[in-house]
């Protein structure tokens, strides 16, 4: 496994590139007012980002409203997009921003529904219901650090993004996307103690 | 593995630690990922380290339940219809704007007269001239270009016409043209493009 893990760069590259190309192609589209082209980038990233901002933030309401304001800004400011990056770090950038300005504005408690759902879900099969508990005792996990320890955290887990990526999309020097993961994962480790290692 | 070795510098086990994650996501490049999987290779709190995040890599919590994507598009695209679509103006404000469009026409006149003036003032003298008069005495036109005219726009109407720029902008933004026909029809042409706001010969008979 170990020698697998040293070899990062053979993983195929050509999916992701080509998937910048297609991203790149519907942007220029965009700029022209293309409004299908739009359609289209857009439901490419709805999954991406809902995923994205729902595990940096539990409350569906801010999650749904900051998706389309992050969509809003991609169709009126396409024009700005430099192509100096790939179309979804500069995408996610904005979500970034957005959530963590929707965050900043709404005081409420954290609404930890969704967790609760997870974790009370009706069990199927038994291996299912274990996962599902695990996911939940993950999320639950990932509430205790901050929305800026969690985007690193959530980008580098579930996105698999290099750090230098992530850096463009938190606006922060790579050592400060070091720095948080570092520490997000030492309070994760802290909160998942005996927990997750139990039910895997 | 071919990639050239990147020390790691300083507390070595730190700056592994501190590269574990993106080791896991299969995204360090070939020669820090060599650095960081030789100390990894030797060290075990690394090594259970980079186990339990690969586990956690494999149970990515689902979020909260995204929105349905068809009711979120339309949500969206209802905001855009409202950014698209102009609003309604109160009868004050487009009584403002006739009375603009009067003002910048007249103001317009104004400025192809003084055009004309100028053109007629600097025009040089019959029988002399200079090397850098050749443009004034070749121009056979003088245009105004709107002011929201874009470079595509003057320069589509200069080649539907085939006429070409031989002098300005004078102090009031007038071009001098060299037409190759300088006819009625060429100036209509001209006249008919939205880039143009005001047109004339300079040729007096020839133009008609």
């Amino acid at each position: 496994m170990l020698r697998k893990l040293l070899a990062p760069s053979q993983a195929p590259p050509s999916p992701r590139r080509s998937a910048d190309a297609h991203d790149q192609s519907l942007m220029a589209s965009i700029v022209a007012r293309d409004l299908r082209a739009f359609e289209a980038l857009y439901r490419i990233y709805h999954p991406r980002l809902a995923r994205f901002l729902g595990l940096v933030t539990p409350r569906p309401t801010i999650i749904e409203e900051a998706l389309n304001d992050t969509m809003l800004v991609v169709w009126r400011r396409a024009a700005t997009y430099s192509g100096e990056c790939k179309v979804s770090t500069w995408i996610f950038a904005i979500a970034y921003r957005t959530v963590l300005k929707a965050l900043r504005t709404q005081d409420e408690p954290v609404d930890a529904t969704g967790v609760d759902e997870l974790a009370c879900e009706d069990a199927g099969p038994e291996q299912a219901a274990i996962r599902q508990q695990t996911q939940a005792t993950l999320a639950s996990a990932l509430d205790t650090l901050s929305a800026e320890q969690r985007a690193v955290v959530v980008l580098t887990y579930f996105h698999d993004l290099a750090y230098a990526e992530i850096a463009r999309i938190v606006d922060c020097p790579v050592d400060t996307v070091k720095t948080r993961m570092f520490h997000g994962r030492r309070r994760l480790r802290a909160a998942l103690h005996g927990r997750l290692e139990a039910s895997s | 593995m071919n990639a050239r070795i990147v020390r790691l510098g300083g507390d070595e086990h730190q700056a592994a630690q501190q590269l574990l994650p993106w080791l896991a996501n299969g995204t360090l490049g070939k020669a820090e990922a060599a650095e960081v999987g030789e100390h990894v290779a030797h060290c075990s709190a690394c090594q259970a380290d980079l186990a339990a995040q690969i586990h956690w890599r494999t149970l990515a919590p689902d979020g909260a339940a995204p929105a349905d994507v068809d009711r979120a598009w339309a949500a969206l695209r209802a905001r855009l219809d409202v950014a698209a679509s102009p609003a309604p103006r109160p009868a004050a404000l487009q009584w403002w704007r006739q009375g603009l469009q009067l003002a910048v026409a007249v103001q317009a006149a104004v400025i192809l007269v003084m055009a004309f003036a100028l053109a007629w003032v600097l025009r040089p003298a019959e029988t002399y001239r200079a090397l850098g008069s050749a443009a004034v005495v070749d121009a056979n036109a003088i245009v105004v270009f709107r002011a929201d005219a874009t470079q595509a726009e003057t320069s589509g109407a200069l080649r539907s016409a085939g006429a070409r720029i031989v002098g300005g902008p004078t102090a009031v933004d007038a071009y001098l043209l060299r037409l190759p026909e300088p006819t009625a029809a060429a100036l209509a042409r001209l006249r008919a493009e939205r880039a143009v706001a005001r047109v004339e010969s300079l040729q007096g008979e020839a133009a008609r």
